[in-house]
């Protein structure tokens, strides 16, 4: 019996919007970053296929700025996520939790430019911090804290940034921990660490990996903020792209940046998923 | 006879309607370059609007703009950006007619949008009041040659050295090389400027130290080819080795601005500075402490807004329409009200600038474009890693 050709299903027209978005405008772009970092699409110049560009690429430069990317990347999405969970779960508890919710999400809505002149202020010369400890004699003058060898300020205004972003995704997710499987936990004697090292941290623990990739990716690629409140050197790879393309005028070098970029992030995506795989196995 | 009159007749009419059409047609501001200013504005009559891309106050430019359009009855529509992403624009508008007709050229964009032979050739000798703008801005911006006369200087921005009144005396300001080094080593810290790859005042105090270090300006000026001389560049080891030394005394900053705002802060008290910012601080009560403005006697570079056409302008004529008179005294004086310094050498904004006709003649001119992108890229691999 010969086999009736299959109707055309309608419904996968739903993908053409979400397909569009992904084919055309974050293909299109992709593809002119790798034909660039190869040589091509040079709008100020001549184009011809080479691999000189990425042989150029790897300098201290570049190695430099990859390990300030990573690290400050790491720490900031680590702290965030150290500092949420026990924000979470005091918020859960606390009177009008949805009010102090709304507050804790203000820095989502504020630009990171605000929030680095925010943070500006408050560790400037004659800022916030440099005045309290003035005032209380642990210094006898002002400190140089702004753009400061190690990073701290971008790390800071990072966190401060980043925190909302995860507390939005993982509140929902440890509200949703079942009551009875905590109230089943603390029958059998669990005190509250136990109960969150072993119902808790588990169950929620694919929302924190999302929550904690999300913002890796967030501060890894991050151009603003180590812009203004970033060491002097080393800086993050998007300024070292932002370099390369319009204060070296090399969008060839630029291109090879970027692509590295989306491998980085690639790798650090796996990673952190085999890593959470291990982790929840463990756990659970 | 009356046929052959009447046949010379309609070859006249022929003839006069095809010269006519020949002169009105054109694409580009570079068919226009031979016309009179009178066709031109006719031209630009004609086209009815301009658009001009700018990165600063869209407000005051609008304020700016009217005048213009009060005069010629030509539109102006202003596109405030960020400066990059004017250029990013006018590079993908090359294929076919650019939305954008008339650009400022910032010391970052001017040399990509050359390399993409983004601009129109050929501008500047045709300008009315050419003869009475300044030549060194005329000649170079922040080392790049205009000698195919493609933009058109508009205003001027010398840089200083921004000071704490109260830090210092007439006297004891830092004039020399050898004086801003004292100073530097007396006083950890309180020296600042900028990383040249983030603001041209950081530029400026590359050039200055690497005119005082090795020789002279004069010998930067010029490169055949946009190359580099080998032997110009070995010199600067001493600038490097300079820099090593001095540079945990020195405070590096982010930014232009970061410089001022440092100085107001009292963290550091000498900055090199543009007039234009001190000007607009001063304004804007950014800048509250004492302070004095100047040139030292080892000098530094003054740079200014200069105006371009795009190679492939909608409206080629209103551009180049709107370029003259930019330069006019009127378009002077209201980039004057909104506290830019005249780019004419016959004319002057009182109370704009904040240097004394001395300093102004400390003003160096910038090296060629390849000397600057060589130190740019040498700060980053022999100070700062």
């Amino acid at each position: 019996m010969k086999g009736r050709k299959k109707r055309f299903q309608w419904g996968y027209l739903l993908l053409a919007p979400a397909l569009g978005f992904i084919l055309f405008l974050e293909g299109s772009a992709l593809f002119m970053m790798i034909a660039q970092s190869l040589g091509f699409l040079n709008y100020t110049g001549e184009d011809a296929f080479t691999f000189a560009h990425w042989q150029q690429l790897f300098s201290r430069n570049f190695f430099d700025n990859l390990m300030y990317s990573l690290k400050i990347a790491l720490l900031a999405s680590l702290i965030c996520l150290a500092v949420v969970y026990p924000l979470c779960l005091s918020i859960q508890k606390m009177p009008g939790k949805k009010t102090w919710l709304s507050l804790w999400k203000i820095p989502l809505f504020i630009p990171a430019l605000i929030a680095c002149s925010l943070m500006g202020n408050i560790i400037a010369y004659n800022g916030a911090l440099n005045t309290v400890l003035l005032a209380l004699k642990v210094i006898d003058k002002p400190l140089s804290l702004r753009n400061d060898a190690w990073g701290v300020g971008a790390l800071l205004t990072q966190v401060w940034k980043n925190i909302p972003f995860m507390l939005l995704i993982l509140y929902s997710a440890i509200e949703a921990v079942r009551k009875d499987v905590l109230d089943a936990g603390r029958n059998l004697g669990a005190g509250r660490v136990r109960l969150f090292f072993e119902v808790t941290l588990p169950v929620t623990m694919p929302s924190a990996l999302v929550a904690t990739i999300m913002t890796f990716i967030k501060v890894f690629n991050d151009y603003t903020i180590s812009k203004v409140m970033g060491p002097i050197y080393p800086s993050t790879l998007s300024n070292l792209m932002h370099k390369a393309a319009y204060t070296l005028n090399d969008w060839h070098s630029a291109a090879c940046i970027g692509c590295l970029m989306v491998v980085t992030s690639i790798i650090f995506v796996k990673l952190y998923t085999w890593l959470s795989d291990q982790i929840t196995r463990r756990l659970s | 006879m009356k046929r052959f009159l009447s046949l010379v007749m309609v070859l006249a009419l022929v003839f006069a309607m095809t010269a006519a059409c020949a002169e009105a047609s054109y694409t580009s501001a570079a068919d226009l370059l031979t016309w009179s200013w009178d066709d031109i504005e006719a031209a630009a009559k004609e086209e009815g609007e301009v658009t001009f891309a700018i990165w600063s106050d869209e407000a005051e430019y609008n304020q700016i703009c009217s005048l213009f359009t009060d005069r010629y009855g030509i539109k102006v529509n202003v596109l405030a950006g960020d400066k990059n992403t004017i250029m990013d624009k006018v590079l993908t508008e090359l294929d076919g007619k650019g939305s954008i007709d008339v650009m400022y050229l910032s010391g970052e964009t001017v040399n990509g949008l050359i390399g993409a032979d983004a601009l129109t050739k050929g501008i500047l000798p045709i300008m009315r009041e050419k003869d009475n703008l300044v030549p060194g801005l005329s000649a170079r911006k922040e080392g790049v040659s205009n000698a195919d006369g493609i933009w058109v200087p508009v205003t001027t921005s010398p840089a200083g050295f921004l000071y704490n009144a109260d830090q210092f005396t007439p006297e004891t300001l830092p004039q020399t090389f050898e004086d801003l080094t004292a100073f530097i080593d007396a006083n950890p810290g309180k020296f600042a400027m900028c990383i040249p790859e983030n603001g041209g005042t950081g530029q400026a105090v590359m050039e200055s130290i690497i005119a005082s270090l090795t020789g002279g300006l004069d010998q930067y000026l010029l490169a055949e080819g946009n190359v580099c001389d080998p032997a110009l560049l070995e010199k600067w080891s001493a600038v490097w080795d300079w820099f090593n030394e001095h540079k945990q005394n020195i405070t590096f900053t982010t930014s232009n601005s970061d410089g001022l705002s440092r100085l107001n802060s009292g963290e550091v008290w000498l900055v090199a500075a543009w007039n234009s910012n001190v000007r607009a601080s001063e304004l804007d009560g950014n800048l509250t402490i004492n302070h004095g403005l100047y040139v030292p006697e080892m000098g530094l570079c003054y740079s200014g807004e200069v105006m371009s056409v795009v190679r492939n302008a909608t409206h080629p004529a209103a551009a180049l329409l709107f370029i003259d008179w930019m330069t006019t005294e009127e378009g002077q004086n209201a980039l004057g009200e909104k506290n830019s310094m005249t780019a004419r050498t016959d004319m002057v904004n009182e109370g704009l600038c904040l240097l004394s006709p001395e300093d102004r003649a400390r003003n160096m001119d910038w090296m060629a474009a390849c000397y600057k992108t060589e130190y740019i890229k040498e700060f980053t691999v022999n100070v700062l890693q």
